[in-house]
This record gives C-alpha cells, sequence and structure tokens, in this order.
C-alpha cells in the first residue's frame, strides 16, 4: 500500500514538473482573448510608441477611448500622450493585478510613462465563472494567498460566502497548475486573437453598441441586444444606484480592505521603479462603500475619482448609458474627456 | 460526479486511504463506507433520488429474505412480480410515461380524436436503468435459486449503490458481485496498479477520443442539412468512435477503480469494432447488458427453440427491447430493429456464433478476408447509429437521403476544420492501441509491460500528457441519460 501510494504521488509529481516547465514555453495572457489580442496586436507592430496604458475591466474597455483621451490632451504637433486601452470584460481584481504585473516585466512597458488601472475589489468567484480557461489562466499562489487573506478579512462577508471564493479559487487554482485540458491552448496564443477587439481605431477601444452592430456571434448580439432592451424598459435603476453612490459619498466611514491596500501600494512602488505613474481611477458606477473609502487612502497624485454624481452628474445622464452598468459611445467620449482633464490637471501640469 | 471531474479526482483518492486505512479485515465498515461514499458521488448530482436506491435496495433485500422463506409457489411468483413491477415501474414512469402519453395522444389524433393529457416535467434519475436491472437479477436468481440471499443488508445496499458502476454500469450480476462485499478484500499491488492503468485508459477513450469526436459529430449532425453526404458520413464515423469512447471508456474507469478497492467486475466491451459478424458485434459491445437480456428475457421467451418464426420472434424482440432500454424514442427502437434484420440472416443459417475467437490472433495483422469482414461490420454499425443519434427518425432518414447523394463523392468540408487532421491522428493511433492490445481485457492490460522501465513510462506520461493536451469540451457521458 505504501510503496503504491508513494509511487504514485511520484508519478503525479513529475507530471506537475512536466506541466509548470511547459507553462514557461506559453504566454501570461493566452485565456484573455481580449487581452491576448491586444498585446499580440502591439508585439506584431514594428514600432510601438505608447506611453500611456489603461487596465481594467469592461469599465475600461468600453468607456475609455484613446482617440478622445490623446486629442483632449495633445494641442497642435506637439504629441505629449499617445494612449492604448487594455481593458477586457470581467477582468477583475486581481486578475487585472496579475496583468499588470506581468506587463511592467514586459518589452511593451518600456516607454510607457502613465498608466490607468480601474480601483476594483476582490472578486470572490462566483460558480459561474468556474472551470473557464480566462477563470484558470492567471491563477497562481501568491493571488491565492492574496485573496484569501482579503476575502477572510473582510468582515462583510458570511462564513459561507468566504468558504465557497476559497472553493472555487482552489478548483481554479488546481486546474490551472494541472494545465486540466488547456495545454494546448495555453501553447497555442493565436486561439485567443479576435482582431475585432481591437476597435475600429485599433487603440482598444470597442463600445458596446458597434459590438451590437457588427458581432457575427449570435449569443453575443442576442445578449447584447437583450441588455440594451430592459436598460431601455426600465432605466430607473441608473437612479436608484446614483441614490445608493450620493449616499456612500455623504456617509464617513473608514472600513476599507487593508489587504487590497497593501497591494495597491506594492502596484505604485514596482511601478514607480519601471518609471511609470500609476493612477486608480474610480470609475462611475462603482457601488461600493468599501471601495470609496479605499480610493480615500490612495495618494493623490495616484488616484482619479470620477465616480461621485454629486461631481459628475453628466456621467449619470440616461443618454449617455447603453446598459444599467455600462456607458454608450457618447457617455464614454464625454468620460473621456473628463479624464483626460483630470490627469492634467492633477499630473501633467504637477509633474 | 463525473469521472472526468476535479471532484472525482479529489473524492477519489480519499476514499481509497480511508477504505484501506480501515483494513481488510473489517468488511462490514468497509461496506458502510463503501454505501457513504457511493450516495455522495450520487447525491453530487442530485440528493433528492437517492431516495429511490435506497427504496429499490431495501424492497429487493426484503422480497430476497421473503422468497428464502416462502415455499409456496404461486407466493414466491408473486413476492418475484412485485418486485418486477415495482422496479420497472420506477423505470418506466420516470423514462418512459412522456413517451408513452404522447403517443397514446398521436394516435388518437390519427384516428381524429382529440384527447387532453399533459406531458410531466419528469427529471431522469441518473444511472436508474442500471441499478433497476442490476436489483433485478438479485431477485430473479434468488427466485430461481441460483444464489443464496444476503443477510447483510449493508452489504446489500453496497452492491446496489456501487460507486464504479452505479450511474453507467457495467451491470453487474448478483452472483459475481455481491458475494465480493463479504468477503475479505486484501490490498493488491498489482491490481491496484492494472486498475490505474485500466483507469487512465478509460481516461484517453473518455476526454480525448469521444469529447473530440462528439465536437464534430455535434455539429455534423446538428446541422445535417448543411453538409455534404461524404461529410455525413465522417460525422457518422466520428459518432460511432464517440460512442465507443464515452461508453467503454466509462466501463474502463468503473472496472479500474473498483479493482483499487479490491473488487473484480467484468469486462463491458471486447473490442467491438474489430468484430467480423453482427453476432461477434453483439457479443462483444456492453456485454453486461446483452447477457443481462439473454438470461433473462432471450432464453425464458425460449431462446433459440421452438419453431423458426418463434426464433425471429425472439430475436426481434431481445433487439428491440434492447433499443427501447437506451431511450424513449422511437430512433432507438429503429436502432434495435435494424440490429435484428443483421442479425436474423446470421442467425437463419446458424452461424452467428462462428467468430468466437480473437481476431488474428498470433498474427500482427489481418488477413484481407478479415479485414474485409471487420470493414463491413463497421459500417453497418456506423449505419445503424444514425438511428441511434439522430433526433427523430424523420431526421435520420433526412441523414441517409443526404449521404446518398450526389454530395457523397464532393471532399468532406467542415466549418471548424482546424483540429479535423490531428483528430484523425489520434484515432488511427487509438485504434493501433486497441488493435495490439486486442487479445487482453483492455488494451493497455499488457501492452508494453516486457518493455524496460523507462519506455514503459514515457508510454503512461505520453497518454497522460495527450489526456491534458488534446481534450475536447467537456462532454456528459452518453449513457447517463440511459
Amino acid at each position: 500500500m505504501k510503496q503504491f501510494v508513494t509511487k504514485l504521488f511520484f508519478f503525479a509529481f513529475i507530471y506537475v514538473m512536466i506541466s509548470i516547465v511547459t507553462s514557461y514555453f506559453g504566454s501570461y495572457h493566452w485565456g484573455n482573448p481580449w487581452y491576448s489580442t491586444k498585446v499580440q496586436f502591439l508585439e506584431s507592430q514594428k514600432t510601438v510608441a505608447i506611453n500611456t496604458c489603461f487596465f481594467g475591466s469592461s469599465k475600461i474597455y468600453r468607456h475609455i477611448n484613446p482617440a478622445v483621451f490623446d486629442e483632449t490632451l495633445n494641442s497642435g504637433e506637439d504629441k505629449v500622450i499617445t494612449s492604448f486601452n487594455f481593458g477586457a470584460p470581467a477582468t477583475f481584481n486581481p486578475q487585472t493585478y496579475y496583468l499588470y504585473e506581468k506587463f511592467l516585466d514586459s518589452k511593451l512597458a518600456e516607454g510607457v510613462r502613465y498608466c490607468f488601472m480601474e480601483l476594483g475589489q476582490v472578486d470572490l468567484l462566483s460558480d459561474k465563472m468556474l472551470h473557464q480557461d480566462r477563470t484558470n489562466y492567471w491563477q497562481n499562489i501568491s493571488d491565492l494567498i492574496y485573496v484569501q487573506k482579503s476575502v477572510y478579512g473582510n468582515k462583510d462577508l458570511t462564513l459561507s460566502k468566504k468558504m465557497n471564493s476559497t472553493r472555487n479559487y482552489s478548483i481554479s487554482y488546481m486546474e490551472k497548475v494541472l494545465f486540466l485540458g488547456t495545454l494546448r491552448q495555453s501553447m497555442l496564443s493565436e486561439n485567443y486573437y479576435d482582431a475585432q477587439y481591437l476597435g475600429e481605431a485599433k487603440n482598444g477601444f470597442f463600445p458596446l453598441e458597434m459590438e451590437l452592430e457588427i458581432t457575427n456571434d449570435t449569443v453575443v448580439k442576442n445578449s447584447l441586444f437583450n441588455r440594451r432592451m430592459n436598460f431601455e424598459a426600465d432605466n430607473a435603476i441608473l437612479n436608484r444606484r446614483t441614490d445608493r453612490l450620493t449616499k456612500f459619498y455623504a456617509t464617513s466611514s473608514s472600513y476599507f480592505d487593508v489587504v487590497n491596500f497593501q497591494r495597491i501600494k506594492k502596484l505604485i512602488l514596482k511601478s514607480k521603479e519601471r518609471g511609470i505613474h500609476l493612477i486608480f481611477i474610480v470609475s462611475p458606477l462603482s457601488t461600493n462603500q468599501k471601495l470609496i473609502n479605499l480610493s480615500k487612502q490612495i495618494p493623490d497624485m495616484n488616484l482619479i475619482d470620477l465616480c461621485d454624481p454629486i461631481k459628475y452628474k453628466d456621467m449619470y445622464v440616461v443618454e449617455n448609458f447603453f446598459d444599467k452598468g455600462h456607458l454608450n459611445s457618447k457617455g464614454a467620449d464625454i468620460y473621456t474627456e473628463l479624464l483626460a482633464r483630470e490627469f492634467d490637471r492633477k499630473i501633467l501640469k504637477n509633474r | 460526479m463525473l469521472f472526468n471531474s476535479l471532484d472525482f479526482a479529489i473524492f477519489l483518492p480519499i476514499v481509497f486511504l480511508l477504505y484501506w486505512a480501515i483494513g481488510g479485515k473489517q468488511i462490514r465498515w468497509q461496506n458502510i463506507l463503501i454505501v457513504c461514499a457511493s450516495y455522495l458521488f450520487y447525491g453530487w448530482w442530485d440528493w433528492r433520488f437517492l431516495i429511490l436506491i435506497v427504496f429499490s435496495s431495501f424492497l429487493d433485500f426484503s422480497i430476497g429474505q421473503l422468497l428464502t422463506k416462502q415455499l409456496v409457489p404461486s407466493k414466491r411468483k408473486l413476492l418475484l412480480w412485485s418486485s418486477i413491477l415495482v422496479n420497472l415501474g420506477f423505470l418506466g414512469f420516470f423514462k418512459y410515461y412522456n413517451f408513452f402519453l404522447d403517443n397514446f395522444v398521436n394516435a388518437f389524433s390519427f384516428f381524429g380524436m382529440e384527447i387532453n393529457a399533459n406531458s410531466l416535467n419528469i427529471i431522469l434519475p441518473v444511472g436508474i436503468s442500471f441499478y433497476t436491472f442490476q436489483t433485478l437479477s438479485y431477485t430473479i436468481d434468488v427466485y430461481k435459486r441460483k444464489l443464496e440471499p444476503t443477510k447483510d443488508i449493508v452489504a446489500f445496499m453496497a452492491f446496489v449503490s456501487f460507486f464504479p458502476q452505479l450511474v453507467a454500469g457495467p451491470i453487474e450480476r448478483a452472483t459475481n458481485l455481491l458475494p465480493q462485499f463479504t468477503k475479505v478484500r486484501k490490498f493488491d499491488y498489482s491490481k491496484s496498479v492494472d486498475g490505474l492503468r485500466q483507469i487512465l485508459w478509460g481516461l484517453f477513450k473518455k476526454v480525448v477520443i469521444a469529447d473530440n469526436c462528439a465536437e464534430y459529430a455535434n455539429i455534423i449532425f446538428n446541422n445535417s442539412a448543411e453538409y455534404s453526404g461524404s461529410t455525413l458520413v465522417l460525422g457518422a464515423v466520428f459518432f460511432a468512435f464517440q460512442i465507443y469512447g464515452d461508453f467503454s471508456g466509462y466501463s474502463d474507469i468503473a472496472i479500474g477503480t473498483s479493482r483499487l478497492f479490491g473488487f473484480n467486475l467484468k469486462q463491458n466491451f471486447a473490442f467491438p469494432y474489430f468484430s467480423r459478424d453482427i453476432g461477434e458485434f453483439w457479443r462483444r459491445w456492453h456485454i453486461s447488458l446483452s447477457t443481462w437480456f439473454r438470461d433473462y428475457l432471450y432464453i425464458p421467451l425460449g431462446g433459440s427453440r421452438g419453431s423458426l418464426l418463434v426464433k425471429i420472434r425472439n430475436v426481434f424482440i431481445i433487439f428491440i427491447v434492447s433499443g427501447f432500454w437506451h431511450g424513449a424514442n422511437w430512433t432507438f427502437i429503429a436502432w434495435g430493429a435494424l440490429n435484428a434484420l443483421y442479425f436474423l440472416p446470421l442467425f437463419i443459417r446458424n452461424k452467428n456464433r462462428q467468430n468466437l475467437d480473437v481476431v488474428a490472433e498470433n498474427r500482427f495483422l489481418p488477413s484481407f478476408k478479415e479485414f474485409l469482414a471487420i470493414s463491413s461490420t463497421f459500417g453497418l454499425t456506423v449505419f445503424a447509429w444514425i438511428f441511434f443519434r439522430a433526433e427523430n427518425i424523420g431526421h435520420a432518414f433526412d441523414y441517409i437521403g443526404q449521404i446518398f447523394s450526389k454530395s457523397l463523392f464532393r471532399f468532406p468540408a467542415f466549418k471548424k476544420d482546424e483540429l479535423i487532421g490531428p483528430l484523425l491522428i489520434l484515432i488511427v493511433v487509438f485504434l493501433l492501441i486497441e488493435w495490439l492490445g486486442r487479445g487482453q481485457q483492455y488494451a493497455l492490460e499488457r501492452l508494453g509491460l516486457n518493455q524496460p522501465k523507462i519506455v514503459r513510462y514515457a508510454f503512461y506520461y505520453a497518454i497522460v500528457i495527450s489526456i491534458f493536451w488534446f481534450k475536447g469540451s467537456s462532454q456528459q457521458f452518453i449513457y447517463f441519460q440511459f
């Protein structure tokens, strides 16, 4: 029995070693088709002249138009800013941190001076996200520990939610380590290339109504169409969320995720070492008291908060939204311009 | 819980270690663990249907006890029929209620009478066809005095719910499996290694062959009107490999897992695609079901005794019932009837048992005659699989009609063709390994055992890596729905 178990253990151990070694031959972003497409596109360019990048979820991908951003900041012939949007749907914390750290270590980061990242709370990883390439590809032991620290330090969560999160992260981590069915995909990055994700101007910005118009994927088309129709039928949800946000900003509460904050500080420091100024963005509709509290801890030079509904009324106008959670092209342009002006006022003019 | 899931990969080692930690002499505790583990395994899918298994176990255990005490033949018969009716009643309700109701309504409307009858939204309990037949075999064997009923309720519950074969077989006979629950099981190193090898091969069949073939078979069958005849032929061939890889893979994993716990289950698939005629195919395909029907239906009906008409009737009954067992759809009945038609010419000429040995035994290649016989038998089974896979009879005939069109001579074309080459190569490698191991219980049983350790392990790692490398999108085991 002992001999059997020992041999089996060694057999499995060698397999895990093989899978770890083979993982070095794959790209770090293989399971995220949006991000992967963008990186592959930039790497295929002979000259990459970007100096400003945006990272985060769909609230970056669908909201920040680099063309508007550049135009707002560049006067005449003088090109101060050339930006690119690396945002990808559902790229939550800590996936965003993982991608950003890997980006910092890559050649693409050379020449980059400013990076914007969506401020987000640690995702609990719901059951529906399990067994997917995009949930597994970025899993690693340090992020696993980071998530557990954050989740178990969160007094707002019930024990069962915490345990479910531990379970789901552990399963995803094991699937990543064992490469359950993903070995081939991880080695073939072209599986994750779709030029459509680059957007019309090939700057990484792809508004939702544009996707609704041009996509050939009927599932995506129907889903976007339904989201749009649902919002048109009942846009009162926007008012409810705005009211909630207003209350959050009026409430004096100091409870925030310390673990996330420590990580943010490390990211700012690591960026600085690479000569990059990292700025966190609090996007409109980031409806969470803890997140707003967290934003207040971040140094002012590393934060742009465009979420406050009192200050930024334009950001909460129904006409500027595609669905209950995302801006449309018009809203995105207004938001991007606002972001650019805030960036100019806070950072560029204080250099 | 699926065999090819992470849940099972965690579940199995825990149960294995606990089981052997209890020790071989503590049979009762080991059996209790098996029952608990089996109920957990089953309840992972839907715990509510555990009630059916528990009820069925208690019912057949009690009837078994009563049968030994009861000596009056008419009362013994009554006990037997009460078990058959209750067990088949559950099966009939969950599996066939809507089918019979719909056909009843359709028959009335055909004669111009409209009746209102609403179908029920019934969930089919996973594995009900398998464990129902297993418990029935116990009661029938006790009734026929072929088996002494067990007095150990835990052993009996373990026999009914034994997790490796609970949801998709092999359908074990009480005469083979039940006594193993009452004997001391000792850990056997070589048996366990053999079990792992069989699990490995089963996973390869399921994950690499069946799941990858399924992707193409599904695309082609679901959009058959858009494809050429030649592509549809390939679609049917992919389905043939899908169903073989899926079901025999499951059986291999079940048998291998049982061996880890010291149990011996019977072989369920004996390389059926190397059969030289349909008679041989049915001796090699889903052996546990074929022999069940043979012993409990065909022989009681008279078997091959009686007039030619009675014999033909019996053949049709067994094939049609076997088809119907697979599902409540006319397609399965047509599949069974077609196989009966294939079988009859051999049966009438008394040539259905001419190929009892292993094909090309002690030779690497088959003779040309054998090759032709294997190819034509495979062709016939592939043709029959079209009925098995089709959504309905109309779909099957459309599919066949499309095959026999001018487009049959066009080069096959797919919408998603980037992996078709590697998949065809994989199928060839798979067939080669199966061919080399065709004389064994499963292909890897003796393959490479006389090679140096390093070669053997490199081969096993190649299989493991190919499982992870070529894994198709996960499909549920086909036979779960039966």
